[in-house]
């Protein structure tokens, strides 16, 4: 493709810019520009059509406004030429006009037009900066084949090394089969000693069931050692029995033998000594009790005889105890009786006082028939408050009225005040309206006096500015006749040239005249010259000064008529100050000064106006004050008449309330006492009748009393009592009726006991009989003669039967040591059969062997313990599901890791492929080209360029004498010749194989001396002549070396931002 | 017809055998690393016992497991032992179990030599056997089944089952792939015609792990499928069918969700995004989606990042994708309780690009890509290539199966992408 033609709409600093056809025919063509013409911009433009703006950065931003874009013309070898625009934000939307009309995207841009060429290759192949260069001198001798890949391949330089690099890297990082610390390496590690520990673990299974018939085993044998212990646990409890048994044994033997040599008496009565002597006890007894009962009566008859009782007096008891029980009763009734009588005398001594109180004619009775209810009560204080509140409501107007004709007073002098001072202040003539014309007057006068001075004082700068000028006129005036005078000596510039003549005449043509008239003759020439020039710049000067002067005659007359102005205005203002002085009242030849004296008197008269003004609304307002205290004086009037009239009203109702309640006419507040005074004397006269109800009810009890005493002392024969000894003499007669009633009873008692004693008597006989029968049985019973003998043969009875017992006692004691009766019979037999120190020594023996069985017995627990443990464990633990978890995730891990080095492994592979046959099959040709580019343009210094086999890394030179030279052991010139040799190699080759694009160089060979340069623009020359080349350059001497050996270049000019015709 | 039953089938527990797929648990701290591991290493048991607990709370005649109760590769005393508890729990609600062993579990004849209670029932190897379900003194059906003798049975035990005539309902038992399912191992190989012709009513199948039901009814054939998925092929939720007949012998299925632990594949495409937070952002809501989908049980989600998107430069590099993981499993497991564990996060995504179009160009990748395409039809490369890689398989061969031919593609595709993400560069230059 080639570029036939482009336009920019808006870009960087380009704005509606165009390169037509006919500017770009040439090649190569020379893009000329000092620094921000806008070469880079120009060539970021190209690169942005074809790959988007957004790479380009700010590069791409119109800095006249706007969205970047425009369009790229592109010829094809057929001639048929692609309309290629983009614009819009971002990396903007590109459509590509076909030759047919036809429109297309992006899409066709990079298949039909760019043909794969990536944005990175176009930079590295098409689009050559110094920096590109530059930076392939940096490069380390490994890097610069990923470089010239890099620059072939699509990718950045040096990236396809850090590619090498990272996956050489990384793949060891994950795996190395001598390695150990790798990751691959240390999961195969651990997988090993996890599938150890499982492995010993899944034995467990198999040790389970083996474990078990083991614990199995050691239960049996546990069990086996039991039952051996448990046998010999007898026997030494056996033997055990044996010792202890060995004494009560032989006591038994003794006693059998002691019952044998006492008498046989097999049958004696149960307790029979013991009821025997019951028997004879209790004989005794009744022997006493018979005797009791006989001497009992005898007391009883005596005592009996001894008791008098005085009969009447217990005929009369009942009343006499019932007198007796009212006896405190009645001494409290007569100490009631007197009491009362003082009571009495005290109330009646009250009433008295309180029927006083009310005042006269009032009694007993009339106080009793008053109504003190509560109801009277309430009406009485709602009455008092009634006549309470109006004399209070009257008090209040009464309070009001003095303040409101004290404040009339003050009302009054208040006015006459402002009257006064009213008929005090001066009268002005004129009204508001003329003042205020006055003071406008005032101020347009103080404007126009200024007026007129800033006017004079402008007229007289403008006069010395006529002065001036005038005498600049006459100055330049002088000057140029002074100019004048000098151009008319122009003649003296002949002088020589005569002199010389005349020397020469006068020397008759000799040589020194001849060599005078030539120094004249140059003189003279000089002095014409000189003479020339001073005429010249004489005319100038004084065209110089005619111009001045024709402007200063311009002013002059400017400034005049201006002058003249501005007396013509002050001449007016003059006037106005006349006019303005007569409204004021004033000389007509005012001045300002007298402005402040008048604008004082204009103000005095205002201020009084306004003192005027508000006294006058002083007055007003105390007028309206005063009228309204004495409307206010009016209405209180009424209001207290109004308060009078229904305070007669209301005593009117009082008096009649009183009336029919029977109290008397007082006041209200009065009446309340008097109800309670009332109340009061009427709680005196209840008391007071209440208590001499008393007093009648005492008496007659008192008398009753006394009355029954001395009935009953009457019957008893005795003398009357009166009011003061009743008491004692019911208390005297009541003791001996206990006196009486004690014999009485006495005597009964003993007559009951008496009677007991005597029906005693019989059953004591009969019980005395019978004990003496149950001896005789007794003895009968024992087969005995008398108690005597009955006694004897209960002891040999009693002897024998604790014998009995105590062989008895001795034989349980020996069967329960036993336990059983078979057992006690086999004890027995061994007791007989052997003796204390045999059974002793067997004892010993005995417990030594259990003492082993525990020891082994022990020993087998805790083993079995130790199984059921490990049994549990193995049942319960996780271990081998921990271990098998955690085998599964290092497998996992290994997977990952392993595919993820299988990947790089692989990927390793095909690159590694990939570049071999990118040597292979593509750096031959491009080392052929570069190597003639670089002999052209080292002028035959360095032939070839070569790529070492194996050392696809190294790039090499080679002199016509054969020597090679690596490319780092190049000076940095040359290095910049070999690797833009390389570059447009590699370009050339793209250009037929991928893509046809133009070349574009930016200023690639400034670090170029004279004769690298010329060998470059030669290479150039001739790379130019199958493709396009644009080159960019701001040098001056690189454009004209350019100019001089490629005549068929075009230029193309810039200048901030637009060509450069 | 006798009255009506119930029952569970249930198949492939695989009790005690370790949860596969995930690499480690890591980035949290050491109670959450406990609760998660503890749960994955007993999540079997756990669903045992829910299958227990379904029993009961449906209160069933019988439960049927059709083979793989565990490994016996796996030789856990635990496994069994725990089985034997779960039989013990059914015996006192007098529920009745029949079970065959599989490929995994198969007779033998050396066992732990445990003790068992009575109300379970271990089909022989060697023949067909039945035993009768009575209810209330009748018969109401019969279950036929057969244990493999060793593990790679390779006849048809389809063929030997037949219904007797008498029976009310007949219930076949196997451990069978019927019609050579590929994903699993050919044993006891059927077809379904031989499930029908046996006449029976109900098949109750085992060996394959995903749940399926290959015919409805006439009869009612069904894989119950493993109730816990173990690995990231089994995903989604698992359980056992509880299965109704009626008094005429109608069948009705219900599948009850039994699983402890789900196996969750979670897929985000990375396309539209543009940050590293955003990402973060979108992962953590489409986890709790999933979390809240799921009825919050604990589960284990493999992320897998898709798309071509801007972030994937970013996402390849350093440990930018460990961090995520680490945010996200702080955030969604804890040191008790059920738990969203993420598994791994994968990047699937690649560089905006067009392969066939780079593949096309003159450069060095055009040519690597031609290379890569070459060794997937030419076996002199592809062996050349594969030879690379045996250092690592003589190394690592006891832990690491031999690279096949699908996956040394994929290992192709996967290098290219590589070497297309270290070598390309952005339009940006």
């Amino acid at each position: 493709m080639r570029l036939v033609g482009l336009y920019i709409d808006a870009y960087g600093l380009f704005s509606n810019f165009t390169v037509e056809r006919h500017e770009l025919y040439g090649n190569p063509i020379l893009v000329y520009g000092l620094n921000e013409a806008g070469k880079s911009t120009f060539l970021s433009f190209i690169r942005g059509v074809l790959f988007g703006f957004k790479a380009e950065g700010e590069k791409a931003i119109p800095i006249y406004g706007g969205r970047p874009g425009g369009w790229l013309f592109l010829e094809s070898r057929k001639g048929e030429v692609y309309r290629v625009q983009r614009a819009g934000k971002g990396n903007g939307k590109v459509t590509v006009d076909l030759p047919d009309g036809t429109r297309q995207g992006e899409q066709f841009l990079a298949s039909h037009i760019l043909l794969g060429v990536s944005p990175v290759l176009f930079k590295n192949i098409f689009a050559l900066g110094m920096d590109e260069l530059r930076r392939m001198e940096d490069l380390k001798k490994e890097e610069v084949s990923a470089h010239i890949y890099g620059a072939g391949t699509g990718v950045s330089p040096g990236r396809l090394a850090r590619a090498v690099d990272t996956l050489q890297t990384s793949t060891r990082e994950i795996f190395n089969p001598r390695g150990r610390v790798q990751k691959v390496n240390k999961l195969l590690k651990e997988l090993k000693a996890t599938g150890r520990r499982i492995k010993q673990l899944e034995q467990l299974p198999g040790h389970y069931i083996k474990m078990k018939d083991e614990l199995k085993e050691l239960e049996e044998e546990q069990e086996k050692l039991a039952q051996k212990r448990s046998l010999l646990e007898m026997r030494k409890s056996r033997l055990e029995n044996l010792l202890k048994a060995r004494d009560s044994w032989v006591k038994m033997q003794a006693r059998r033998k002691r019952l044998e040599e006492l008498p046989c008496i097999e049958n004696f009565p149960v307790g029979g000594l013991s009821r025997l002597e019951q028997l004879q006890e209790r004989r005794q007894l009744k022997y006493d009790a018979l005797r009791r009962c006989d001497m009992a009566v005898k007391e009883l008859t005596e005592a009996l005889e001894a008791i008098k009782v005085d009969e009447r007096l217990l005929v009369y008891g009942g009343g006499i105890k019932a007198l007796n029980d009212e006896r405190s009763l009645f001494t409290e009734k007569r100490q009631r009786l007197v009491e009362a009588e003082t009571k009495i005398e005290h109330l009646e001594g009250q009433v008295r006082e309180r029927l006083l109180d009310l005042g006269p004619g009032w009694d007993e009775k009339s106080i009793m028939e008053l109504d003190l209810s509560l109801t009277a009560h309430r009406k009485a204080e709602d009455f008092a408050r009634q006549f309470k509140a109006k004399e209070e409501e009257l008090r209040d107007i009464t309070r009001e009225r003095e303040t409101l004709q004290e404040n009339l007073k003050v009302r009054q002098q208040n006015l006459k005040q402002i009257e006064d001072k009213l008929s005090s202040r001066p009268v002005h003539e004129n009204d508001e309206m003329i003042l205020d014309e006055r003071f406008n007057a005032l101020e347009q006068l103080s404007t126009v006096l200024q007026e007129v001075r800033t006017g004079e004082a402008k007229c007289e700068g403008e006069q010395r500015r006529l002065v001036d000028l005038q005498a600049r006129r006459d100055f330049i005036s002088n000057s140029m006749q002074a100019e004048t005078g000098i151009t008319k000596l122009g003649w003296l510039s002949w002088l020589p040239a005569a002199l010389g003549a005349a020397v020469l005449l006068v020397s008759g043509l000799n040589l020194s005249g001849i060599l005078f008239f030539a120094g004249s003759i140059v003189v003279t020439l000089l002095a014409f010259i000189y003479q020339r020039r001073l005429q010249a710049q004489s005319l100038e000067r004084r065209h110089r000064l005619q111009r001045e002067i024709e402007a200063l005659d311009r002013e002059l007359e400017a400034t005049g008529a201006h002058l003249k102005e501005m007396e013509t205005h002050i001449a007016t203002l003059q006037g106005n100050i006349k006019v303005l002085a007569a409204k004021l009242q004033c000389d007509s030849d005012i001045s300002a000064g007298d402005l402040p004296l008048i604008r004082r008197r204009l103000e005095q008269e205002r201020e009084d106006r306004r003192i005027l003004r508000q006294l006058e609304g002083e007055r007003k307002k105390a007028v309206r004050d005063l009228a309204a205290v004495q409307e206010d004086l009016r209405e209180l009037g009424e209001k207290e008449r109004n308060k009078y009239r229904e305070l007669e009203q209301l005593k009117e109702r009082w008096h009649q309330w009183c009336l029919d309640t029977g109290l008397p006419d007082m006041k209200p507040s009065n009446i309340i006492s008097f109800l309670h005074l009332s109340e009061r004397a009427r709680d005196s006269i209840n008391r007071l009748r209440l208590s001499r109800e008393e007093h009648r009810q005492i008496l007659a009890y008192i008398e009753d009393y006394i009355q029954r005493v001395n009935n009953i002392n009457s019957n008893l024969n005795r003398e009357p009592v009166v009011w003061d000894n009743a008491d004692s003499c019911i208390l005297h007669l009541s003791s001996l009726l206990e006196e009486n009633q004690a014999k009485a009873e006495q005597k009964r008692s003993l007559r009951d006991r008496l009677n007991e004693a005597i029906a005693g008597r019989k059953p004591a006989r009969a019980e005395l009989t019978a004990v003496e029968e149950s001896l005789k049985e007794l003895l009968k019973s024992g087969q005995a003669k008398n108690e005597e003998d009955f006694r004897w043969r209960s002891e040999v009875f009693e002897k024998r039967e604790r014998l009995k017992d105590e062989l008895e006692r001795l034989e349980e004691n020996l069967i329960s040591l036993a336990g059983t009766p078979r057992e006690y019979r086999e004890l027995c037999l061994e007791l007989e059969g052997s003796g204390r120190e045999d059974n002793r020594k067997e004892l010993e023996q005995v417990k030594g062997e259990i003492l082993r069985l525990e020891k082994a017995g022990r020993q087998i627990s805790e083993q079995a313990a130790e199984k059921r443990l490990r049994i549990e464990e193995m049942e319960n633990g996780d271990e081998l599901a921990r271990s098998r978890q955690e085998m599964s995730m290092l497998q996992e891990q290994l997977a990952r890791e392993a595919k993820e080095w299988r990947v790089r492994t692989l990927a390793f592979a095909l690159l590694d492929m990939a570049k071999q046959k990118h040597e292979r099959d593509r750096q031959p040709a491009v080392l052929l080209e570069a190597s003639r580019y670089l002999d052209e343009m080292t002028l035959g210094r360095y032939k070839r360029v070569i790529s070492p086999v194996g050392s696809p890394g190294q790039l090499e030179v080679e002199r016509p004498s054969g020597e090679r030279v690596t490319a780092s052991n190049l000076s940095r010139g040359a290095a910049g010749q070999l690797y833009l040799s390389l570059r447009l190699a590699l370009a050339g080759h793209y250009s037929s194989m991928v893509a046809p694009l133009p070349v574009m160089l930016d200023d690639i060979m400034v670090d170029f001396d004279r004769y690298r340069l010329n060998g470059a623009v030669n290479v150039l020359k001739e790379f130019a002549k199958t493709r396009q080349v644009l080159l960019f350059t701001c040098h001056r001497h690189i454009m004209d070396i350019i100019s001089q050996l490629l005549p068929e270049h075009q230029c193309l000019s810039l200048e901030d931002g637009m060509k450069v015709i | 017809m006798s009255g009506g039953f119930s029952f569970i089938h249930a198949a492939d527990l695989h009790l005690d055998s370790p949860f596969r797929g995930f690499e480690q648990v890591n980035n949290v701290d050491e109670a959450v690393k406990e609760n998660v591991l503890h749960r994955l290493r007993n999540c079997t048991f756990k669903t045992l016992e829910n299958i227990v607990d379904a029993c009961i709370r449906h209160n069933v005649d019988f439960l049927v497991l059709s083979g793989d109760i565990y490994d016996l590769a796996d030789r856990s005393i635990r496994a069994e032992l725990r089985f034997r508890r779960a039989v013990e729990r059914l015996a006192r609600r007098g529920i009745q179990v029949y079970a065959v062993y599989g490929n995994h579990d198969y007779d033998d004849g050396i066992r732990s030599r445990l003790t068992w209670p009575d109300n379970v029932f271990f089909f022989s190897p060697g023949e067909v056997e039945y035993r009768e379900i009575t209810r209330q003194g009748k018969e109401v059906a019969r279950i036929y089944g057969i244990s493999y003798p060793r593990r790679d049975v390779t006849d048809n035990y389809a063929v030997n089952f037949k219904r007797h005539s008498e029976v009310p309902f007949a219930i076949g038992v196997l451990h069978c792939n019927v019609g050579g399912i590929p994903e699993h191992e050919n044993y006891a190989p059927c077809h379904l015609n031989d499930l029908v012709r046996a006449g029976m009513d109900y098949w109750a199948l085992g060996h394959v792990h995903t749940r399926q039901v290959l015919k409805e009814d006439s009869p009612c054939v069904v894989y119950a499928g493993s109730p816990q998925g173990r690995s990231p092929r089994e995903t989604g939720e698992k359980g056992c069918y509880l299965v109704n007949v009626s008094d005429n012998g109608l069948v009705h299925i219900d599948f009850l969700p039994v699983d402890d632990i789900r196996w969750i594949d979670a897929a985000l495409p990375v396309d539209k995004l543009k940050s590293q937070d955003e990402l973060i952002s979108q992962l953590v809501e489409k986890l709790t989606i999933i979390q809240s989908t799921h009825g919050n049980k604990s589960l284990v989600t493999r992320i897998t990042l898709t798309g071509r998107s801007v972030l994937h430069r970013e996402l390849r590099s350093g440990s930018v994708l460990e961090d995520i993981l680490e945010e996200l499993r702080n955030r969604f497991a804890g040191a008790e309780g059920d738990f969203l564990w993420p598994e791994s996060i994968r990047c699937a995504t690649g560089i905006p690009l067009d392969k066939t179009s780079l593949k096309n160009s003159e450069t060095l990748l055009g040519d690597l890509l031609t290379l890569s395409s070459r060794a997937r039809s030419e076996a002199g490369l592809r062996e050349e290539l594969r030879r690379t890689l045996w250092p690592l398989e003589e190394k690592a061969g006891n832990y690491l199966s031999p690279t096949g031919e699908e996956e040394l593609t994929q290992l192709l595709e996967d290098a290219e992408d590589l070497v297309i993400e270290l070598l390309w560069e952005d339009e940006t230059y």
